[in-house]
């Protein structure tokens, strides 16, 4: 019987929770060196994160010994703690031992009988805001004190989150903040996570005009590498942001969204060799519209891609046609017939 | 019910049109071909726009027949000229596979 993560509403913080149990699942598996694969299925109001099942308190004690679990809470570790504690500033260190700590105390608690869901409330943790785009204090109503406007959960699910936010989420530079992006699978196995991050690490390093920009890359460089097979049979519905802008004091929220990922899934399904050589296009166009002066390139193509629909494509077809009368798009980078034609077939 | 983008692109017209078009953009620089189209709002503003790309292309290898002018005119009654301008402009987006790797300075596929 698979673990369960029901979806409470702060769509970013579930999923992180179902992230956060897959990766305590997949190093159980490799510590103890058991056989199962660790995956998340989404069914719809939740995940289902299969695994091992029959983890005795035992075997929770010898795992918490290992290194490989001590490891991911390190200052040296590939999970980015200090982007999810970000508000906490020096005092991050502080949070990431709360978190392990935590973890250690709730984890053999937990069974795969028992769905896991939030309990949001006024009483418990605070959820760090990149973890929840309205989490952060004023974001819904104003607030007087220092201490009112949190959105506290539950010891378990704040840990939980928090780890699965650290290693799932990837935080994208923007030109004035940060976008933190994490994807929804359809079917993800979570030995793959690690061949993730690094694939947004190398290949979605930009300064990002805009949030919707960096999501829409970040998906295209995604999509690619599974129409490549880089990632398995992994799938994924769509992708959620919330965004972080950067003033002379402080970060403020700057809201966040969900980018669907259907009509670039059904593009990919219907003609894998169009849809690479169609996205890599499009990838290099936000590349060519990152720069200065060059947004409007990225801004137009990327509100098109979230849209699909005749106004965005008929600004964007403008603005493009200027850049290639300009002669600043090489031809290698311009549509071709059976490429425009799959795109037409989407706009709506 | 409406027409899509995609069938009006793919209308033989529109991709007459669309054809001479993206050659006379990216050839003989007709950049006020292009201004008239963008400001067509209406059947009859494109209407305009396209006589007078007619006009100021006329010695095109590429320039659509009397027929197409006229398929083109119905289309625009019937789809509206929104679609119709979108899916031309799609069409000079294109790179042409005909032209090859060749640059696009020379002007051999329009002019006689």
């Amino acid at each position: 019987m698979p673990y369960i993560v029901l979806k409470s509403g702060m769509e970013i913080f579930d999923l992180a929770m179902a992230y956060g149990i897959g990766v305590i699942l997949h190093l159980a598996t490799e510590i103890l060196e058991l056989e199962e694969e660790v995956k998340i299925e989404n069914f719809g109001s939740g995940w289902k994160i299969y695994g091992p099942e029959k983890l005795t308190k035992g075997d929770w004690k010898e795992i918490f010994k290992k290194a490989e679990w001590q490891g991911i809470f390190n200052e040296e570790s590939s999970f980015a703690w200090q982007r999810v504690f970000f508000t906490k500033k020096q005092k991050w260190r502080d949070d990431v031992k709360k978190v392990e700590k935590a973890l250690e105390g709730t984890i053999p608690e937990i069974h795969s009988a028992e769905p896991i869901v939030a309990e949001v409330g006024s009483k418990g943790e605070t959820i760090p805001g990149p973890l929840e785009p309205t989490g952060f204090k004023g974001a819904r109503s104003k607030t007087r004190s220092p201490s009112a406007g949190n959105i506290k959960v539950d010891l378990k699910s704040w840990a939980l989150a928090c780890l699965g936010g650290a290693c799932a989420i990837h935080f994208a530079w923007l030109a004035d903040g940060t976008s933190g992006i994490i994807f929804d699978p359809e079917v993800l196995y979570i030995d793959q996570i690690e061949f993730l991050q690094n694939l947004f690490k190398e290949e979605c390093r930009l300064k990002y005009p805009s949030d919707l920009v960096a999501v829409i890359d970040s998906s295209l460089a995604l999509i690619q590498a599974l129409i490549k097979r880089k990632t398995g049979e992994n799938r994924f519905y769509s992708a959620y942001f919330s965004t972080l802008k950067h003033t002379g004091q402080q970060s403020k929220p700057g809201g966040g969204g969900k980018f669907d990922l259907e009509i670039l899934n059904k593009i990919w399904e219907d003609n894998p060799q169009v849809a690479d050589e169609l996205f890599g296009m499009w990838r290099h166009l936000i590349r060519q519209g990152t720069p200065r002066g060059n947004e409007d390139l990225a801004l137009s193509l990327a509100e098109f891609i979230a849209s699909f629909s005749l106004s965005a494509w008929d600004h964007h077809s403008r603005v493009l046609l200027r850049y290639i009368l300009h002669k600043k798009i090489k031809q290698k980078n311009q549509y071709q017939e059976e490429q425009i034609k799959e795109v037409m077939r989407y706009v709506h | 019910m409406s027409i899509s983008l995609e069938q009006v692109y793919s209308h033989p017209s529109v991709e007459a049109f669309g054809k001479a078009l993206r050659a006379s953009l990216r050839f003989d620089q007709d950049f006020s071909s292009l201004i008239d189209l963008e400001n067509a709002e209406t059947n009859e503003a494109i209407a305009e726009a396209l006589k007078k790309f007619l006009r100021r292309n006329y010695k095109s290898k590429l320039l659509p027949t009397e027929q197409d002018l006229k398929d083109l005119a119905k289309l625009i009654d019937e789809a509206g000229a929104r679609v119709v301008r979108t899916a031309l402009i799609s069409h000079a987006l294109v790179w042409d596979s005909s032209w090859g790797t060749k640059k696009e300075a020379e002007p051999e596929q329009t002019k006689e």
